[in-house]
């Protein structure tokens, strides 16, 4: 059993419940405008672009490629001691979108800008988080 | 007084405490000691400031710090009076707040002033913990998976690495220049000189950042006193000119300032990682000014991290964009180069002590202009470029000062 990075829980607020709540059920949600198609994220109250509030949860594929990407080897609090060296990403979604997560699995501290990812959703205590690996190609 | 739009203002005193680590001393002490400096420096009769500015602490935050401040110092009717929540960009943007006040004819003189014991006062690394965790959807978005602010702006070096070829000797390259600097500067709190492979060579914190990539965490603090240039030429010092001001603030949830989301449509894809609004502020600076870079005696450049002073060169306009690694080779920002950088250490080797490290660029560029620097001055300084930068390289504020 490999033990799964630790994590500083988010709260999930009125917005953001929903997306938590699909990470739960292993589907990774984004907002999107009904009425001018834009997709976000984080979760917002009204479309960033259109200021409209029909905004619809839709799920995503999934899948995204590496935006950036560091090792981080010094943590910023103890929490986090036990799991550096790790790689923390920014991933852009297939869908546009992007998000800040962690590249883990097999060869994660390899992980480098452009590297196809796919979600994983792991367990850590009482929240389900969003992570990737790298899927190769 | 009526509104008074085109006076010009100055800069008409300025005060720094001690910096480096400061046991013992609270930040409302620093603050203090900061202002009475400036205060006395400037000459001005404490009763002529009517506007208070501070940045309040990290460590010993209050949602009334000003009025705290403001009360310590006995300043007791002012019309201008608030603490700013701009991080490491506020005094750029305190300075232009100054100037209007001033110009409206609401105020006649402002005082602004930050100070903290990022160092002491919550002991070696936690400071670095208190200052990640301010910010809600950071909390809930970014923190969860480790993020700090080395690794924002890793992340940021990582992408700027990828599409410009940037190497981690060029990124060194600043920091031994500041560290040069500070050697010449005895209130600096490293002054041992550092070679670029001692960069390489240091802990490597957040690749591709290493420890001699990241500004210091300090106890101190600094203030300075905007006023009518007309007023402080009767006052004791030799003004400094604010010759021209831009701000511009983006997106602070790292996923919007690389992806665009909420920019203008029209606008898309101007801006992201390596391409930020700072050229929005520079514009409007040096344009107010009119100047232009070739103009620049000396430049005092937000260096929180190697990352952010190297992106900085590129969007004020120094160099092409994605041509900043090669701008800081040769000793180009050293003193005795085309244009000497943080000429007193900055935040890499001078100070940080988190929200106000950015006022010691302001204070260095006022005192390169007064032509006091000794060893680290910049021959005949004219005008000096000083910039902020706060919350991962979103918001931004570009000043031009002038000696008069």
């Amino acid at each position: 059993m490999i033990s799964v990075m630790p994590t500083i829980a988010p709260c999930p607020t009125d917005v953001s419940k929903p997306f938590w709540d699909g990470c739960r059920d292993r589907r990774l949600l984004m907002q999107k405008c009904e009425d001018c198609g834009n997709l976000t994220f984080y979760p917002v109250y009204i479309c960033p672009v259109c200021s409209s509030e029909n905004l619809a949860w839709t799920e995503l594929s999934g899948r995204g490629r590496v935006h950036s990407v560091t090792i981080v080897h010094r943590p910023a609090t103890p929490v986090f001691a036990s799991a550096t060296p790790y790689a923390l990403a920014l991933v852009e979604v297939d869908e546009g979108p992007i998000m800040m997560s962690n590249i883990v699995g097999k060869d994660a501290l390899q992980a480098k800008i452009d590297d196809k990812v796919e979600v994983v959703f792991e367990d850590v205590g009482d929240v389900t988080l969003p992570r990737f690996r790298r899927t190769g190609g | 007084m009526g509104l008074r739009p085109n006076v010009e203002v100055a800069i008409a005193g300025v005060g720094e405490t001690a910096v480096g680590n400061l046991p013992g001393t609270h930040s409302t002490g620093l603050y203090i000691q900061a202002a009475k400096r400036a205060i006395e420096d400037s000459g001005i009769d404490k009763n002529e400031i009517d506007g208070l500015l501070t940045t309040a602490s990290v460590v010993d935050d209050n949602v009334r710090h000003h009025m705290v401040i403001a009360e310590h110092l006995g300043l007791f009717c002012k019309t201008l009076c608030d603490t700013l929540r701009t991080g490491g960009a506020a005094f750029g943007y305190a300075l232009q707040l100054a100037q209007w006040a001033v110009q409206s004819g609401r105020c006649r003189a402002v005082l602004v002033v930050a100070a903290d014991n990022l160092l002491s006062g919550p002991g070696l690394g936690h400071g670095v913990a208190a200052y990640t965790e301010l910010g809600a959807h950071s909390l809930e978005f970014e923190v969860p998976f480790g993020a700090h602010i080395p690794a924002f702006y890793a992340l940021v070096a990582k992408r700027h690495m990828h599409e410009y070829g940037t190497t981690p000797e060029q990124l060194a390259a600043i920091a031994v220049a500041c560290r040069k600097h500070a050697s010449l500067n005895p209130a600096a709190q490293k002054r041992e000189p550092i070679t670029i492979e001692d960069v390489l060579n240091s802990r490597m914190i957040s690749s591709p950042l290493h420890m001699l990539d990241c500004s210091l965490i300090s106890d101190g603090g600094g203030a300075f006193i905007v006023t009518t240039l007309e007023r402080a030429r009767e006052l004791r010092r030799r003004p400094i000119r604010l010759l021209g001001a831009g701000q511009a603030q983006s997106y602070y949830h790292m996923g919007h300032l690389a992806g665009g989301i909420g920019h203008p449509l029209d606008r898309k894809g101007e801006f992201n990682l390596t391409n930020t609004v700072q050229k929005a502020a520079a514009r409007d600076a040096f344009g107010e000014a009119g100047v232009t870079t070739d103009d620049i005696d000396v430049a005092e450049i937000y260096d929180s991290f190697t990352i952010t002073a190297l992106m900085q060169f590129e969007d004020l306009g120094f160099c092409k964009k994605g041509e900043g690694g090669s701008f800081v080779e040769g000793g180009r920002i050293a003193l005795g180069g085309a244009l000497p950088v943080n000429t007193h250490g900055g935040l890499l080797s001078f100070a940080h002590p988190g929200m106000p490290g950015g006022i010691f660029h302001l204070i260095e560029g006022v005192r390169q202009l007064r032509h006091e620097c000794g060893p680290r001055q910049v021959p005949d300084a004219k005008i000096a470029l000083v910039t902020n930068v706060s919350a991962v390289a979103s918001n931004h504020s570009v000043c031009i000062l002038g000696r008069d």
